[in-house]
């Protein structure tokens, strides 16, 4: 048994030799990782089309399995038995590659995400297994949602190389759509990322998990609630959720950039799909609600009965998730599509802009503290240099429009 | 109803009693028997002016009303009726003029059910039913012909094998010809321009929007059973 | 006082505002449209007579004494008109007349053929006045009736606008239908007895403006809308009128004319209107056919094709190149004909001929030829030819033209009166055989002479007499060549495309290899193979004897056909052709008029273009014809043949056509020899067709079907007294030593001495008394 020290970051594999509980544990932790992220997507799929039919009068799926529990796996096996084509005119190894380089980040970003842990009576979220103490995440590195953020710009990759590899017009549409879109919600989503980094002071998620011990300890008060709905906005653009799914519109473009694909192909994108908003609810629930972590307001902390310490966790993450995932489907069975200049639009001219200036806005507060100022006239000086901006960004607007106008351009 | 309002709706359309599907009538449920097969069965009411499955009418002599004047197959934006008039029997007339639609059909894989051919017919031969559960299972069945598209000489329409009928379904089967017969026209609403049908004689005008307002004003629910009996 | 014409004068006016210049004496109405005011009207047609009888081209003109309303369709052009026809009195006329015409006219729109491409529906909707104001019961009629086997009159859909009854009297010369009654009864109709049974009262149907006149044919088939259409040309006689061919579904269900001024005005007779319905029928070949065990089957083409390779190839190996013989190609398209040649010429065959012996020598297309534009211009014109009226419909038409309305002078010779002898300037009677003689006498009177060197000379010539030589004819038109040097010719041969067919190469090499000598040559066992382009010789050669001894005793039979006919039953290989709408191709029409047939609908079943046939049975051979599409056989053709080369460079081929000729190197050297005197005691047989007969087309066409009547003689009523019989006795008809029996008909445009039997009718078969080595046939006629 090793001793451990107080230390915030708990990477087996970074302690040097070779033990066979710490190896043990990361497999597990990788089983565990895998398993989980496939099965949670089989269940949100499921999930999702029982609460739209529900939303629309109507049953869902009913007829496989329980309540329809194996309808995903059913439609997944139907699709493994479907032909594979493959374009004549399609870049073969870019178009076999790019399902993947979709469905690969996904996994990749649920690794960092803290499941669960021990967070009463001052453990830290930590556990102990097999005599080793760790952290109920697959892994903890110090740059944290860096990595996720860099994860998921690989998925744009996944998207874009698969419509330009199709050889077809309409996903080639779709796919520059997609990572038009993706990329400029990609700014969004790292500013308001940056609110949360200013305030956890830390890049690391169970750094910022274990930031947020109390209930006004949650980034989305922390914060203001302003990044936590810039986040939420982004991330549903990220993903290609509705309403801002016209990258595959079927109305439109057929398939969009998944047009070309079937059987195996098509389905790792649609489970990509699936997987990446799993991990996206996940991740916001890191970010911005806690994580594990129990709700705890003024010293009272909220306790599941018959549950062990050591489990809680993974319970209240569960339940948070659960929310957002149903947040999410909400989206898809009320809001009309988003069309793709107003996207932009609220892309590039609302979300950005905001998340920037909310940005500043924190940062000013937290210099004015460090530095003993008052906050109030810091948080006065800055509203005023911000409105400022606005005035200049709405003009700068009024003369684009003004200009596109008069050059007749149409959208 | 604002930004968020469309969330409630959504939201409030959990757990609701009335649905528009049904469990499968052959599926686990339903067979089990504890369960009441007739409740399980219970579908939301449709509107009266549901556009369904067409039918083709005759008057109250039982003469067919279609003279194979091509009309609703000019109009119709999915092309999916085929008509071909032909002289009428000097002896034993189908229609009453001189030409009667002597093939007739509708291709459903085609229709988009927007019931233009009901607002062009001249005679009030084809109109829709609120039958829409017709799920046919080969292309062939996919082609009503006129005999399956005629109504009976109770002035209903045919049931064929595959269709799943719930009771009241084949009453209204005029309801949009009659909504749209003024087409448009103020002065028209109220007046009873249409003809006998075979098995219901010569239905009532439509309740004007005022009428119609006051009446559901005044009991809702009374308005929903109305619709269901019919 | 001198004759001198005026000469024409262009004349200024203003038509809304816009310069016009116009030929003095041209209609108002026309010179408004040419310069792009439409005049909304019903009764004006450019082929007819204007009557002023709808009043709807009312338009408002303005001369030397004010204002006033004009009917333009009557009103000639003047110098310095303004003519407004949208001004407010204008207007309000052209809706004022609607308004009248509409309101006894039925709301028949449902249930009307016409509706879609009627007038009166487009013309109320851009000229009309929007509502009526008329509530009183309209006129009632029963309606429709059936005023022939074709066409139906429904009398309350009619709006008077005399059309009909002037296309009947003006254009057709049966005028079997006017106005009777009178105000507002007055109603188009037939003569007591008489049904409107004229071979142009399809053209009614095309030329009403509303749906009073429908054709039985197309009643109810289909609306406008489901129609789609091609323009094309009929093939269905050597006219070749320019014709659109509108199907729907795949079918084909109507025809319509076109004008060309060249050739047809846009009339059509009723046999290429309505023969369409033969293309649908079920009767069709639809799939190869062998024979096995005595009955032919259906086989795949493959089987089909190496059966008749494997004919020919032991055919040409064992007896040569000349025991194969090919008959027919003219009911194809040049191209087909074209193939055909080639692949006789690849494999050596000199024995060919698309004429069945009852046409003319192919020498008389190398005589100097004339138009049908350039024969109705001539100064005379002289008839050597079968009755016109009956054969080529449309070209009746327009003799009856240039002899009613323009100066030309119609000579006709023949055994029998016919539809033009009523318009002809001199009708010479004559026993058949004796034109020769009776010709150079005409001729060498002072008035026929003085004609002649009045202008141009055109002889309108063909096979007259089925059961006589055509050297007769050929004689004749020698005596008028040799008295006016400048006389041209036009070869009224029968069938669609002789004269493509002959120009491709399906001619015989020499006159004594035509096809009577090729059924001699198998009846005599010479010819071991006939190949049978589209042609029936069993009901079409004139010696039904000759063709049934060849049939008999020829080895092997290969047809091409689309339906099963008297002599493809023989066959023992039947490939099945694409009948006319289902191929594109190229025809010749007698005046050599080049243009296209186009293809509306797809084949029936697995049946092929002629050329496609030839090139595959080539390729069975061995043989590459290097076509592999109708591109590339057009062109090759286009190239191959001298004559077809004025159609690569023209577009015109598409419309009005393009005329080809042969170069001219024949003379045919006159001399008045006759057929010898006939004996007093017998009759000499005139056979000729009439329009309706068991012609495919016709039969397969259940409207015209009905229309062919039963075989008959016909003799003048001073022989049926000298015979002492009555009409419909059985008489007994007798020649070379066979007989047929046939009812009598009292006939006097039949001259005396003469018995006419039309050809191909029901009944008996009056074929089997012609020889096609005796000049003439003279009968004996006994009562049964």
């Amino acid at each position: 048994m090793v001793r451990i020290a107080a230390h915030p970051m708990l990477d087996p594999s970074l302690e040097g030799g070779m033990l066979w509980a710490p190896l043990i544990i990361v497999i597990l932790k990788v089983l565990v990782v895998f398993v989980v992220g496939l099965v949670a997507t089989m269940l949100m799929v499921w999930f999702e089309r029982k609460v739209i039919a529900g939303m629309q009068n109507r049953i869902g799926p009913n007829k496989a399995g329980p309540f329809g529990l194996l309808q995903t796996l059913a439609d997944g096996i139907k699709l493994f038995f479907k032909e594979d084509l493959l374009p004549r005119r399609s870049d073969r190894f870019v178009f076999a590659l790019a399902p993947f380089l979709s469905f690969v980040p996904a996994f990749l970003s649920f690794a960092i995400i803290p499941l669960g842990g021990d967070f009463r009576d001052g453990n830290d979220g930590i556990v102990t297994w097999f005599g080793v103490q760790t952290r109920i995440q697959l892994a903890d590195p110090h740059i944290g949602v860096l990595f996720a953020l860099a994860i998921s710009s690989i998925a744009v990759y996944g998207i874009m190389l698969a419509g330009w590899s199709s050889g077809s017009k309409y996903p080639l549409l779709g796919s520059v759509r997609a990572s038009a879109q993706m990329v400029s919600y990609e700014a969004a989503l790292g500013l308001s990322l940056a609110c949360v980094i200013l305030a956890s002071g830390t890049l690391s998620t169970s750094g910022i998990v274990a930031a947020q011990a109390t209930l006004t300890d949650w980034n989305v008060i922390a914060t203001g609630v302003v990044p936590f709905v810039i986040f939420l906005i982004a991330a549903t653009a990220e993903l290609n959720r509705p309403p801002f799914d016209l990258v595959e519109a079927e109305q439109e473009l057929v398939g969009g950039f998944n047009t070309e694909y079937s059987s195996i192909r098509f389905a790792l994108f649609y489970l990509a799909e699936f997987m990446n908003t799993v991990t996206m609810s996940a991740m916001i629930v890191t970010l911005f609600f806690g994580g594990p972590q129990p709700v705890s307001f003024r010293g009272v902390t909220l306790d599941i009965p018959f549950v062990p310490n050591a489990l809680e966790g993974t319970v209240w993450l569960l339940a948070k998730v659960l929310v957002f995932l149903y947040i999410y489907v909400w989206f898809r069975a009320t809001l009309p599509r988003l069309r793709y200049d107003q996207l932009m639009d609220l892309g590039w001219k609302v979300l950005i802009p905001g998340s920037l200036a909310w940005f500043m806005l924190l940062a000013a507060q937290r210099l004015a503290r460090n530095e003993g100022w008052n906050v109030f006239v810091t948080t006065a000086a800055a509203v005023m240099a911000l409105g400022v901006c606005y005035v200049l960004l709405q003009a700068a607007f009024t003369v684009s429009n003004d200009t596109r106008e008069r050059e007749g351009v149409q959208f | 109803m604002g930004y968020l309002g469309g969330f409630l709706v959504t939201f409030r359309q959990h757990g609701r009693k009335n649905r528009v599907t049904t469990q499968y009538s052959g599926g686990r449920l339903f067979k089990r028997k504890k369960r009441n097969a007739k409740s399980m069965d219970e579908k939301i009411y449709k509107p009266e002016r549901l556009h369904g499955r067409h039918v083709l009418n005759r008057y109250e002599d039982g003469m067919e009303k279609c003279i194979g004047c091509e009309l609703c197959a000019a109009v119709c934006p999915a092309k999916c009726i085929h008509v071909r008039g032909a002289d009428n029997d000097p002896d034993n007339p189908t229609s009453p003029g001189e030409r009667f639609g002597w093939i007739y059909e509708i291709n459903y894989l085609r229709c988009i059910h927007c019931d233009l051919c009901v607002e062009a017919c001249p005679t009030e031969a084809i109109t829709e039913t609120k039958l829409f559960e017709f799920s046919f299972t080969n292309r062939k069945d996919a082609i009503y012909t006129k005999n399956e598209l005629l109504v009976g000489d109770d002035g209903k329409p045919r049931h064929l094998p595959w269709e799943d009928w719930r009771p009241g379904e084949d009453q209204h089967t005029s309801a949009w010809m009659r909504a749209t017969a003024a087409a448009g026209d103020a002065s028209f609403v109220g007046v009873v321009s249409w003809a006998g049908e075979r098995g219901y004689g010569v239905r009532p005008a439509e309740a004007t929007q005022a009428q119609a307002d006051a009446s559901e004003a005044a009991s809702p629910e009374a308005e929903a059973e109305a619709e269901v009996k019919h | 006082m001198t004759d001198t014409v005026a000469p024409k004068t262009t004349v200024s006016l203003t038509v809304d505002g816009r310069a016009v210049e116009a030929q003095s004496g041209e209609l108002l109405i026309t010179a408004c449209e040419r310069s792009g005011s439409f005049v909304p009207h019903f009764c004006y047609h450019p082929r007819m007579s204007p009557v002023g009888m709808c009043r709807q081209c009312i338009v408002e003109v303005e001369g030397p004494r004010g204002k006033a309303l004009v009917v333009s369709c009557m009103t000639p052009v003047a110098e310095g008109q303004a003519v407004s026809t949208t001004s407010e009195p204008a207007k309000r006329a052209q809706e004022g007349v609607l308004e009248l015409l509409l309101a006894n006219h039925p709301l028949d729109c449902p249930v009307c053929d016409k509706g879609g491409e009627c007038p009166l529906q487009d013309q109320a909707f851009s000229h009309g006045p929007g509502e009526s104001r008329y509530v009183e019961e309209k006129r009632h009629y029963e309606k429709p009736i059936p005023i022939s086997d074709l066409v139906f009159l429904d009398r309350e859909r009619c709006i008077l606008c005399d059309r009909c009854t002037r296309f009947a009297g003006e254009v057709a010369g049966d005028p079997l239908i006017s106005f009777t009654s009178r105000g507002n009864n007055t109603q188009v109709m037939t003569f007591p007895d008489e049904p409107f049974s004229s071979y142009f009262s399809g053209n009614t149907v095309q030329i009403c403006p509303v749906g009073a006149l429908t054709s039985s044919a197309y009643r109810f088939k289909a609306r406008p809308w489901d129609l789609d259409q091609v323009e094309s040309t009929c093939t269905t006689c050597s006219v070749g009128c320019r014709t659109v061919i509108q199907s729907s579904r795949d079918e084909l269900v109507r025809y319509q004319g076109v004008d060309i001024e060249a050739v047809n005005w846009g009339w059509l007779c009723d046999r290429g209107r309505f023969n369409f319905e033969s293309v649908n029928s079920k009767n069709r070949v639809h799939t190869p056919l062998v024979r096995k065990d005595g009955a032919l089957a259906e086989a795949t083409w493959a089987t089909a094709l190496d059966a008749a390779g494997r004919i020919l190839r032991t055919v040409l190996n064992d007896k040569g190149p000349d025991a194969v013989a090919i008959i027919g190609g003219a009911r194809g398209s040049n191209e087909d004909a074209f193939a055909w040649s080639k692949l006789a010429d690849a494999l050596g065959i000199t024995a060919r001929d698309a004429q069945l012996g009852d046409g003319l020598p192919t020498e008389v297309f190398a005589l100097p030829q004339a138009t049908i534009a350039q024969t109705c211009a001539s100064a005379t014109i002289i008839l050597l030819a079968p009755d016109i009226k009956e054969e080529l419909p449309v070209l009746y038409l327009r003799l009856r033209d240039a002899a009613e309305k323009r100066t030309a002078r119609i000579i006709e010779v023949s055994p029998r009166a016919t539809g033009l002898s009523a318009y002809a300037w001199k009708s010479v009677r004559h026993d058949p055989g004796d034109q020769p003689r009776v010709m150079s006498e005409l001729l060498a009177t002072a008035e026929v002479a003085a004609q002649l060197s009045r202008g141009d000379v055109t002889v309108v010539m063909g096979r007259g007499n089925l059961a006589e030589s055509a050297e007769f004819t050929l004689l004749a038109t020698g005596a008028v060549l040799s008295a006016a040097p400048q006389t041209r010719v036009l070869p009224v041969v029968r069938r669609g495309n002789v004269r493509g067919a002959v120009t491709a190469g399906l001619a015989p090499r020499r006159a004594d290899t035509d096809t009577n000598a090729i059924l001699a040559a198998a009846a005599a066992g010479r010819v071991e193979c006939l190949v049978l382009l589209g042609a029936d010789p069993l009901s079409d050669v004139p010696d039904a004897d000759l063709v049934r001894r060849a049939f008999a005793s020829v080895k092997h039979v290969v047809a091409v056909d689309t339906f099963i006919t008297d002599s493809s039953r023989h066959a023992e290989v039947v490939l099945p052709a694409a009948a006319y709408g289902e191929k594109v191709g190229t025809t010749t029409n007698c005046e050599g008029r080049v243009s296209d047939v186009a293809q509306k609908i797809t084949t029936a079943g697995t049946a092929r273009p002629d050329w496609m046939i030839a090139a595959e049975l080539a390729l069975e051979l061995g043989i590459d014809l290097g076509v592999s599409s109708y591109d590339e056989l057009h062109d090759s053709m286009v190239a191959s043949v001298p004559a077809f080369a004025p159609i690569a460079q023209s577009n015109s081929v598409r419309h009005e056509g393009v005329v080809v000729e042969h170069p001219v190197s024949v003379r045919i050297t006159a001399s008045p020899r006759s057929a010898a005197p006939r004996l007093t005691h017998q009759f000499r047989l005139h056979v000729a067709r009439v329009m309706y007969d068991r012609a495919v087309g016709t039969a397969e066409s259940p409207s015209l079907a009905p229309l062919a009547r039963e075989s008959a003689v016909h003799l003048h009523s001073s022989d049926a007294v000298r015979l002492g019989v009555r009409e419909g006795s059985d008489l007994r008809v007798a020649a070379n030593g066979s007989a047929v029996v046939l009812p009598l008909v009292i006939d006097d445009a039949v001259a005396r001495g003469v018995a006419f039997v039309p050809f191909h009718q029901h009944g008996s078969d009056v074929r089997q008394l012609i020889r096609h080595d005796v000049p003439v046939t003279d009968v004996v006629i006994e009562v049964v």
